[in-house]
């Protein structure tokens, strides 16, 4: 059994043999950084997306939870019992058909059309060109022609499609409208999912105008509900309420509610934590695959490891057989030579690490054009972690083999003058040694992409966050692919 | 020369060992035991039932060592028996590829022998596993190569306290220090192997054998990679080092001016040892080119 003082003057051996022969280590040291890197950089933009799902969870939501109304006007009960236990914005989202009236001619396309009352939107903003507060933007007010008309937002796709800019009228429905701006920005289109055409934002007042609230037509009727935070006062307007929000449980709550109190209205209400699904399955598929890929390198690197560790090895042959003739134990030999592995392989980790974890305020520009969600740039230590162990248990598990082999040098051969290496293979102990760290690996990459891929339902996805490695899960319950 | 008979070898090379004469296997046991008994006080705390000696500090009895290779079996060692006393000077001479390499092995427990018994500073080298040899090595034996060995990646003083480090010496860079000052290299204390001639390389060598004061020095040629001079000056340091320590010194060399500085010369020949004369033709006309048959490479 090694002891402490052992290990102490392994490590102090270990630092003096590091002094040269590092170039044979070169090659060691690049296969641990770009795994490790890649396993890292995944992770941790992934980490950055969800992350910054979870902070803009409400705004992309629309409110701290959603409701699908079954019908198209819910009932006076229902937008009451809402209503006593937070603000309510209700939100109506069809397709229709918009035409312009531009000079350069008439045209027509199909557009979204979204109806928003006054308390749109809940959380986060609207962004307008030119920069107009929303309820002025969709109230009515003259057009070019002087006419008074609602105004609309719409998408500055449907300008370009019309040849139309601000200020000029384009008619839905029945109903003309005048372009208050163009819509740059509009925090819940993460949940709208895909669209038909460019969006077309109205007041509700001007979509029950273009006469297309008709029984039968198709369109998506809910609220959006926002609930008091913990100092705030139900019915508060949403620009006096305090930034705080009402907490997770608080939502829960507040939906397990919903669905009790109207069992048979056919309204579907989900938290604000259920908000972008979609969005997390991709990435979950997604950042498996880049996962399995970053692994596969890094197993693939193993060998380049093995054989870097071999080389490095070979080349310290005399010097382990030296110090097994001076009186050097096997338990310190074949740590002094672990830790030099150890503080390479570590150097190739955290290199890995710290280049990985920068890579989401790197991408962070890349991404929000590719995702509508901002990616949450700090540090996060889950995946590095995870990419570190991932690291440690390839260097081990590939470097194990030729260092029990280099370890079981026979120090009588220093006087032949030349070293031969460690016999013909490894002892069984040495080869259940380097059955355990494969093993090891095993177990990490199956609890890691296992823990994220495809079906991960029927995995230990809990035992994962409990671990403190995985991925957090976003639900409690499987999810549908 | 005599060949000593495995069951008796001990007995009869330590009633030889002192005078350097080689011994009949008729000696009796009464005789060997009261020549003993007054030169040496410190028993073997766990003699082997062959050999039943005190005190020699090296006691090689009926040592085969056989080697199992491709064109079959090799007798490499075919019943070596030698007994060394504490503070004697040996030098091992022989053709090569006789074994005289394996033997020095054997004393070092670096190599295991087929059959027969080993006992080095009072400890039985056959019971012993890897990691209490190196034990044994650190605290009782100093090892000089042919080819220095010292670590390329420790400076001089590093390489000299390494035994003292593997033995947790407190002391272990200040021993080291004045080994290294002993062979006159105190000033190259932080200079790498790389950097210092093969002469003082060699020397720092002999800081790092004598600096834990072992017991026995084994020394494997140690001039043999060194020009006339400069392995004069290692061998003057060597001896005059030994000798303020009172330290066993074991030498294989083919240099016959080397042997007859040791106070006892052995022949090793065909994988057997044989008392030599200091003015024994064997010893002093040294044909060491010649191979013999049945040899592993040099031995």
């Amino acid at each position: 059994m090694i002891t402490a003082r052992d290990l102490g003057l392994a490590f102090r051996l270990a630092l003096r043999e590091l002094r040269s022969g590092q170039r044979r280590l070169a090659v060691f040291l690049g296969c641990m950084f770009l795994g490790v890197f890649a396993i890292a950089a995944v992770g941790s933009v992934s980490e950055a997306v969800r992350a910054g799902l979870a902070r803009d969870a409400r705004a992309l939501l629309g409110g701290d939870a959603s409701v699908e109304f079954a019908t198209q006007q819910p009932s006076d009960d229902e937008l009451a019992w809402l209503s006593a236990r937070g603000t309510v914005s209700r939100v109506i989202s069809l397709r229709g058909m918009a035409r312009s009236a531009a000079p350069t001619g008439e045209d027509t396309a199909m557009v979204a059309l979204k109806g928003v009352d006054g308390a749109y939107p809940l959380y986060g903003a609207v962004t307008l060109d030119p920069p107009l507060p929303l309820a002025t933007a969709l109230g009515d007010g003259p057009a070019g022609d002087g006419a008074p008309l609602p105004g609309v937002v719409v998408d500055p796709l449907l300008l370009e499609r019309f040849g139309v800019r601000v200020g000029d009228v384009i008619t839905v429905g029945t109903q003309r409208f005048r372009i208050a701006a163009a819509l740059l920005g509009e925090p819940d289109r993460v949940v709208q999912g895909i669209t038909y055409g460019p969006r077309v934002l109205m007041s509700l007042q001007g979509l029950d105008r273009t006469g297309l609230l008709v029984p039968g037509t198709l369109l998506t009727s809910g609220a959006r509900v926002r609930l008091p935070g913990p100092a705030a006062t139900p019915g508060a307007s949403p620009s006096s309420a305090p930034l705080r929000s009402a907490d997770e449980a608080t939502v829960t709550a507040f939906v397990e509610a919903a669905r009790m109190a109207f069992p048979d209205a056919g309204w579907r209400v989900e938290s604000y934590s259920r908000a972008v699904p979609r969005i997390r399955n991709l990435l979950d598929r997604v950042d498996t695959d880049l996962m399995l890929i970053g692994i596969a390198a890094l197993l693939v690197g193993g060998l380049g490891i093995a054989e870097a560790v071999r080389g490095y090895l070979a080349s310290r042959m005399a010097s382990i057989a030296t110090l097994k003739c001076v009186g050097g134990g096997v338990a310190t030999v074949l740590w002094t030579y672990l830790f030099q592995i150890l503080l390479i392989g570590g150097a190739g980790i955290a290199a890995g690490c710290a280049l990985g974890a920068a890579v989401p305020p790197l991408a962070a520009g890349l991404t929000g054009q590719l995702i509508p969600v901002q990616l949450d740039a700090s540090v996060h230590a889950a995946p590095l972690l995870r990419a570190a162990l991932l690291g440690l248990a390839i260097l081990l598990a590939f470097s194990l083999r030729p260092l029990l082999l280099a370890g079981a040098v026979r120090p009588a051969t220093l006087f032949r003058g030349y070293v031969a290496g460690g016999g013909n293979g490894l002892t069984p102990a040495g080869r259940a040694l380097v059955g355990l760290g494969f093993a090891v690996l095993a177990g990490l990459v199956w609890l890691f992409t296992g823990a994220c891929g495809p079906g991960r339902a029927a995995r230990p996805t809990r035992a994962i966050p409990a671990c403190g490695w995985g991925w957090r899960p976003s639900t409690g319950r499987a999810r549908p692919r | 020369m005599l060949e000593l008979p495995p069951s008796f070898a001990a007995r009869a090379d330590v009633a030889g060992a002192s005078t350097g004469r080689a011994h009949s296997a008729s000696a009796n046991e009464s005789d060997r035991t009261s020549h003993r008994a007054g030169a040496r006080a410190r028993p073997l705390p766990q003699p082997p039932k062959v050999i039943r000696v005190t005190d020699p500090i090296i006691v090689l009895s009926d040592i085969h060592l056989n080697l199992v290779g491709g064109s079959g079996q090799v007798n490499i060692l075919r019943g070596v028996n030698l007994s060394v006393d504490a503070g004697e000077t040996v030098a091992i001479v022989g053709p090569s590829g006789s074994g005289k390499t394996t033997t020095l092995m054997i004393m070092a427990g670096l190599e295991r022998p087929s059959s027969g018994a080993v006992q080095v500073a009072g400890h039985d080298l056959n019971a012993m596993d890897e990691d209490a040899l190196a034990r044994f090595r650190r605290a009782h034996l100093g090892i000089v190569f042919q080819s220095f060995h010292l670590v390329p990646t420790m400076t001089a003083l590093e390489n000299a306290a390494l035994p003292l480090e593997f033995s947790h010496a407190p002391d272990a860079r200040d021993r080291a220090l004045a080994a290294l000052a002993a062979v006159g290299l105190e000033g190259r204390a932080r200079h790498y192997p790389a950097e210092l001639s093969g002469g003082e390389q060699q020397r720092v060598a002999l800081a790092r054998a004598f600096a834990s004061a072992p017991r026995v020095i084994l020394a494997d040629e140690p001039t043999g990679n060194l020009d006339t001079e400069t392995g004069r000056r290692v061998i003057e340091h060597l001896f005059r080092l030994r000798e303020e320590q009172a330290t066993t010194l074991v030498l294989i060399t083919h240099d016959r001016e080397l042997a007859a500085q040791c106070g006892r010369q052995v022949r090793m020949e065909d994988g057997r040892l044989r008392e030599d004369g200091a003015a024994v033709p064997g010893v002093t006309g040294v044909p060491d080119s010649s191979g013999t048959p049945g040899d592993a490479g040099r031995a």
